[in-house]
């Protein structure tokens, strides 16, 4: 009895874990995992204006050992947090086993404040 | 018991397929058609293929040859009402490869009917040429934005039965495999090899890819300012046809602007003869049956020449010699076709051939009487296909000419009569089609005019 | 009788749940896609390709900073250098429209809209038909700073079960006075099939 008592405390704290709500600002906030996200792991964002437009770049990297497609597109935020261009086009990219890797994007107008990231594979 | 309920359904089997196009022998049918037509008498060319077509559903053979006929009588629009409605049996043909590939492959791979009892679904090349001569009805009449549609159509056409054929090709060499036919159309004795294996033959790239269609889609491109779009047409045509002046020309003139004001880019096109015929050829093969080889005759598909039309290299124009490149040669593309099918044709008779050789056997041992009636119905349902479009151009030959605007004229070497036509150029960019078969020249729109010819002779046999 | 009654109600549900109004009419097996999804049915040249080069095109021109106070532009078409029939207008015109909504350029009349600009200015100036104040002065269209010209190429490769399409898209823009290239960007793209 206790022991049952024990494990689903044990796992309540667990699950409470698994999914802290990411921190306003951070990386992961920006990411939207559309269905399912297997072995790619989203790691630091490097934002920065540049000629007055919202440069991003993302680091990438394929966890498993066999080759993975990135499926991806941006969304571009004004300060008002909605977007202020029309949707990107989903684009595909390919990753090497154990890859690690850069993904570039610059936003289509200065507008631009914030972006976010759709991902999915498969 | 068994017997007789096999004889009975072969019976009727043999009842309902005489009402079909078994017994209608294609070829006599148009040899008459195309005699109207090389002596002129278009009406009685139409009104005997109307005699021959009485059924309410008509085929997509009919609509061919109808829009041919028309187009020689110079009624261009009866001529693409007629293509429209074998558009769009080619169009249903083509959803229902791109939908269900695998499907449409089976089915084509079935042994059981020999190919003539087949729905008629026309030849690739057909296909590709159906849309190609709907352009040139169009541009008779300087309508270029039309063509533009029909052009694209075409080689939206072309990549859906590349991407088959790939497919189909790969299956049959499994299955040819699996059945364990070995037999090459090359084995075939008394076979005319040769015309399958003629350079101009084996030079195509394949059957159905024209270097006169994407030349002129090049050209209807060009026409409407789409550079971007008239450089692939043409570097396709000079890929099919390799070291043919005009179409390097082409490309190279393509970024030059040399238009001169006042001055028309013209191209004459000059389709002459009649597509080839095909008919049936028995050749004796053996063939294992229970564990016996048997000589058995089988019927093949053989393609023979149209001779109503003298070849023609040049013609002149304004009393000036001017050279014609050839471009298309439907006999060609015919050949190829076949040379393609052939592995298919061989392998399908011969399958079907031994499963009825066993059959018959079988009979034989039982009933004798049964046997006998087999055998007449295979006997009448063997023969090869020797369905095709007939009023199809042969050659198609075109020159490329800068010319004042105004009154010009064209006229044929006098060996094929010599006719006169006056062309009126009036536009930057124009087509002049003529088409000629035996000695008589037809041509359609308002800028082209055939100077008259001898009263067209009657052919006997007129019903 | 409480069965026939339920049963009576639940053809009454069934009824009116298959009348539910909806906006879709007819339509089995056909439905509207994603316009922007990756389409990869063939390896030609396709929607998604088109989408990407003007795309990372026009961010790269519009972020490169040498287009100061939306100078004027005229757009080239691109040269098709494979012999696949690609629109390429189609790519410029991509290419425009997202350069013209990020206000970063204006554009000049371009070789197929000059006719008709000409064509209505002369109809204006010349055929009396409309109010003096109201038409267009003829002198007063603006001349471009740049040009825009691009190319695209490809390689084609196959064997018996592989094939392999590289397409390389460049384009330039290039300033009219000087004739100095301004800016340069390509895209690559690689496609393969296996059987």
């Amino acid at each position: 009895m206790r022991k049952t008592c024990l494990a689903l405390a044990a796992v309540a704290l667990l699950a409470g874990c698994a999914t802290p709500p990411p921190a306003p600002g951070s990386a992961a906030s920006k990411v939207v995992t559309m269905g399912q996200l297997d072995d790619i792991e989203i790691g630091q964002m490097r934002v920065a204006r540049e000629n007055g437009y919202l440069t991003v770049n993302v680091a990438l990297t394929n966890s498993s050992r066999s080759n993975q497609t990135l499926f991806y597109r941006f969304a571009w935020l004004g300060s008002d947090g909605f977007p202020v261009a029309d949707e990107e086009s989903w684009k595909a990219l390919p990753l090497y086993g154990k890859q690690a890797k850069f993904l570039p994007a610059i936003a289509p107008t200065p507008a631009a404040r914030d972006f976010r990231l759709e991902v999915h594979t498969r | 018991m068994v017997s007789r309920a096999l004889t009975l359904a072969t019976l009727v089997a043999a009842v309902q397929l005489t009402g079909c196009s078994v017994f209608r022998s294609y070829d006599s049918e148009l040899q008459e058609t195309n005699k109207q037509l090389a002596a002129g008498n278009v009406d009685a060319a139409l009104a005997l293929l109307e005699s021959n077509n009485k059924g309410d559903k008509k085929d997509l053979l009919y609509y061919f040859e109808k829009g041919e006929l028309l187009r020689s009588k110079g009624d261009l629009k009866g001529s693409q009402d007629a293509w429209r409605s074998a558009d769009s049996v080619v169009f249903q043909w083509e959803e229902s490869v791109k939908l269900d590939t695998d499907k449409y492959l089976s089915q084509f791979g079935s042994y059981l009917v020999n190919d003539k009892v087949r729905r008629y679904e026309g030849y690739d090349y057909e296909k590709v040429m159906l849309t190609t001569q709907m352009a040139l009805n169009l541009l008779a009449q300087n309508d270029f934005d039309g063509a533009r549609t029909e052009i694209k159509k075409t080689h939206e056409r072309e990549a859906i039965i590349a991407e088959l054929r790939d497919k189909e090709y790969l299956k049959r060499e499994e299955e040819a495999e699996k059945e364990g036919i070995k037999t090459e159309y090359k084995d075939l004795q008394g076979y005319p090899v040769a015309s399958l294996d003629a350079p101009e033959v084996v030079g195509l790239k394949n059957s159905y890819q024209s270097a006169f269609s994407h030349y002129l889609s090049g050209y209807v491109y060009e026409a409407l300012g789409e550079k971007g779009l008239a450089a692939p047409g043409y570097r396709k045509a000079a890929e099919l046809r390799p070291n043919t002046p005009l179409l390097d020309q082409a490309l190279l003139e393509l970024d030059k602007n040399s238009a001169k004001a006042g001055e028309s880019d013209v191209l004459i096109v000059v389709q002459t003869g009649l597509a080839p015929a095909r008919d049936s050829i028995r050749i004796p093969l053996p063939l294992p049956i229970q564990d016996n080889l048997v000589i058995t005759p089988l019927s093949f598909p053989i393609i023979r020449e149209d001779t109503s039309t003298a070849h023609l290299s040049e013609i002149q124009l304004n009393d000036k010699v001017l050279a014609l490149t050839a471009l298309n040669s439907t006999t060609a593309m015919s050949r190829r076709a076949l040379r393609d099918d052939m592995p298919g044709i061989i392998l399908r008779t011969s399958v079907r051939a031994i499963s009825r050789g066993v059959a018959q056997k079988n009979l034989n041992q039982t009933n004798p009487m049964a046997g006998l009636v087999v055998g007449i119905a295979s006997t009448v349902l063997e023969g090869a296909d020797t369905r095709t479009w007939r009023t199809l151009p042969n050659e198609t030959q075109v020159a490329r000419v800068r010319l004042k605007q105004g009154e010009h004229h064209v006229s044929l070497p006098s060996s094929l009569g010599g006719t006169q036509v006056t062309v009126k150029v009036d536009r930057p960019y124009q087509v002049v089609s003529l088409r000629v078969v035996g000695n008589r020249v037809f041509a359609g729109g308002p800028s082209v005019e055939v100077a008259p010819q001898a009263a067209a002779t009657a052919v006997a046999s007129l019903k | 009788m409480f069965a026939r009654l339920s049963l009576a109600a639940l053809a009454i549900a069934l009824v009116s749940g298959c009348s539910t109004p909806s906006p879709v009419l007819g339509g089995k097996n056909i439905s509207y896609g994603d316009s922007k999804a990756v389409e990869l049915v063939t390896n030609e040249f396709g929607s998604t390709d088109l989408q990407m080069i003007a795309e990372s095109m026009t961010r790269s021109l519009a972020q490169s900073g040498v287009l100061h106070g939306r100078p004027v532009v005229q757009v080239y078409d691109v040269k098709n250098k494979t012999s696949e029939y690609i629109d390429t207008r189609e790519i410029t015109t991509s290419i425009k429209t997202q350069l013209m909504k990020s206000g970063a350029a204006r554009f000049a009349s371009d070789n197929t809209d000059m006719q008709s600009q000409v064509d209505q200015l002369k109809l204006q100036n010349q055929s009396g038909l409309y109010k003096k104040k109201t038409v267009a002065k003829t002198g007063n269209m603006i001349a471009a700073k740049y040009r825009l010209e691009g190319s695209i190429s490809s390689i084609v490769k196959r064997s018996s079960d592989y094939k392999d399409v590289f397409y390389k898209f460049s384009l330039q823009l290039i300033d009219v006075e000087s004739g100095l290239a301004e800016w340069m960007d390509e895209k690559e793209i690689r496609k393969t099939t296996e059987r």
